[in-house]
């Protein structure tokens, strides 16, 4: 059943409907948030469960003519943006925490850790590095299994602005990782 | 370029493959719990007749077809069920009258109608037609006897007792129609025997005595009638009273009645396809509007 078929019958008063879109969506947007939210792990959760509640709440203004996770995305990254603008001196502080532990982590890389595992390691640090814009459309391309032109409309950008964004995302990626990871 | 090679440019499997191992985290347990509890709370409000209607509300107003196609629909069945209601609401037939043991005569007097105030003629008369009927039946209160200066003098408790009758015998008639109505819905092949027909058509005409004549109504009314029938005579179209019990309630109307029409044994249905303005005249394809008439042997 497509996503738009269930939202269609949790509308309808069938809650095992809902059950099944969450269970379709949550991890992709649960990492999209982790990936795009700079604060703790607890304020990002509060922002992913936000955003469900958005969804319960509004299932009824859902328009059948656009896709569930066109929908949710969008919803998602306005949440994000919101939050950043309310406490916009608090996220300065934190990213440059942030980055200062991204840093001190690439320093002190352990040596007893697997290749894979490094890999993994350098991957997520890599992708806090990238650009706002630029890691939004790169974990997006991977979270979702949504085409350019939804990409660009989760995004509110034009097909060209988002195909730049991504071709420099997945340069710098492949440049910063070692060879041995790709 | 197409949009699949716009996605290849983007789709680098090393890394993508990469990033899927390293994706990994999970919302918590908790959270689940808590949105899919709000999402059973939420799921029952709608399912709540008010929020479903408001729901429907939204999904029609978003299509203007479908918003049209239900509000047609909607009228066309209340118009439907106005037009089969009427009849039997509005006045009791002559099959009621013959089952009470009543002249036609009888059954145009105030007593019958609904609305009129009960005076001492109309009690009389019904006395009277109580009286007829129940010519075989245990002495009633009321003596056949009676002369008019006992009746002057009747005591309050006979006067009670034979508004009871009354009323209870309107009562009575209303179950009749009620089921009669009913009858007509279930119309058994069984139940067309040539013996009912007579019946059937007296039954039309001492309707006609009380409703408007078919002569009168527009032709969309008559079109929606379930006595009167829109005809062509002479290549005009002519409201008439229904004659068979083929016509006897047959909804004409966007061929409304073509399912009871085929239902019937003897019976047969010729569609037609009328088109009506708003001043109430209609215009049939080949000026033929949908018939429902017996089936014609040397066919």
């Amino acid at each position: 059943m497509k996503d738009e078929a269930l939202i269609k019958a949790f509308n309808l008063g069938q809650h095992d409907a809902f059950n099944e879109l969450y269970q379709r969506h949550c991890d992709p947007l649960h990492r999209f948030i982790l990936r795009q939210c700079h604060y703790s792990v607890s304020q990002c959760e509060e922002i992913f469960q936000d955003i469900w509640m958005n969804v319960i709440k509004n299932s009824q203004q859902f328009r059948a003519d656009s896709k569930f996770s066109t929908y949710i995305y969008q919803i998602a990254r306005n949440k994000i943006i919101d939050h950043a603008r309310k406490s916009s001196t608090h996220h300065e502080t934190e990213h440059d925490n942030n980055s200062d532990e991204l840093e001190a982590a690439s320093m002190q890389q352990p040596d007893n850790k697997t290749q894979l595992a490094l890999c993994i390691e350098l991957l997520q640090q890599y992708i806090q590095q990238l650009p706002d814009d630029q890691r939004e459309a790169f974990v997006l391309k991977q979270e979702t299994e949504s085409t350019l032109d939804e990409l660009a409309q989760m995004t509110h950008t034009s097909l060209e602005t988002l195909k730049s964004r991504l071709r420099y995302a997945m340069q710098k990626l492949r440049a910063w990782l070692p060879g041995e990871c790709l | 370029m197409s949009q699949h090679d716009n996605d290849n440019e983007f789709n680098d499997d090393r890394l993508s493959q990469l990033y899927k191992k390293s994706a990994t985290e999970t919302p918590s347990e908790k959270i689940k719990q808590q949105l899919l509890l709000a999402a059973k709370q939420q799921a029952e409000s709608y399912r709540s007749g008010w929020n479903l209607f408001e729901y429907l509300l939204k999904l029609m107003s978003s299509s203007r077809s479908l918003a049209f196609a239900a509000v047609m629909v909607i009228g066309i069945s209340i118009i439907l069920q106005i037009q089969f209601d009427q009849p039997d609401e509005l006045t009791p037939t002559f099959l009621d009258d013959a089952a009470n043991g009543r002249l036609p005569a009888e059954a145009a007097s105030p007593e019958v109608s609904l609305s009129a105030e009960p005076t001492q003629e109309s009690e009389e008369a019904t006395t009277q037609a109580i009286t007829r009927k129940n010519s075989t039946a245990p002495p009633a209160s009321i003596s056949p006897a009676k002369s008019p200066a006992a009746d002057f003098f009747k005591s309050e408790s006979e006067e009670r007792h034979t508004q009871q009758q009354k009323e209870k015998r309107l009562k009575e008639q209303q179950r009749k129609q009620e089921e009669r109505k009913k009858q007509r819905l279930m119309l058994s092949p069984e139940s067309q025997s040539t013996q009912s027909r007579p019946q059937a058509l007296y039954d039309a005409s001492s309707m006609a005595t009380v409703l408007p004549d078919c002569k009168t109504l527009s032709d969309i009314d008559c079109l929606s009638s379930s006595r009167c029938l829109l005809v062509n005579e002479d290549d005009v179209l002519i409201c008439r009273e229904t004659v068979n019990l083929c016509e006897e309630n047959f909804i004409q109307k966007n061929n409304a009645g073509a399912e009871q029409c085929r239902n019937q044994q003897a019976c047969e249905f010729i569609a037609g396809d009328c088109v009506c303005k708003q001043d109430g005249s209609c215009k049939c394809t080949d000026n033929k509007p949908p018939l429902c008439q017996p089936i014609q042997l040397n066919q």
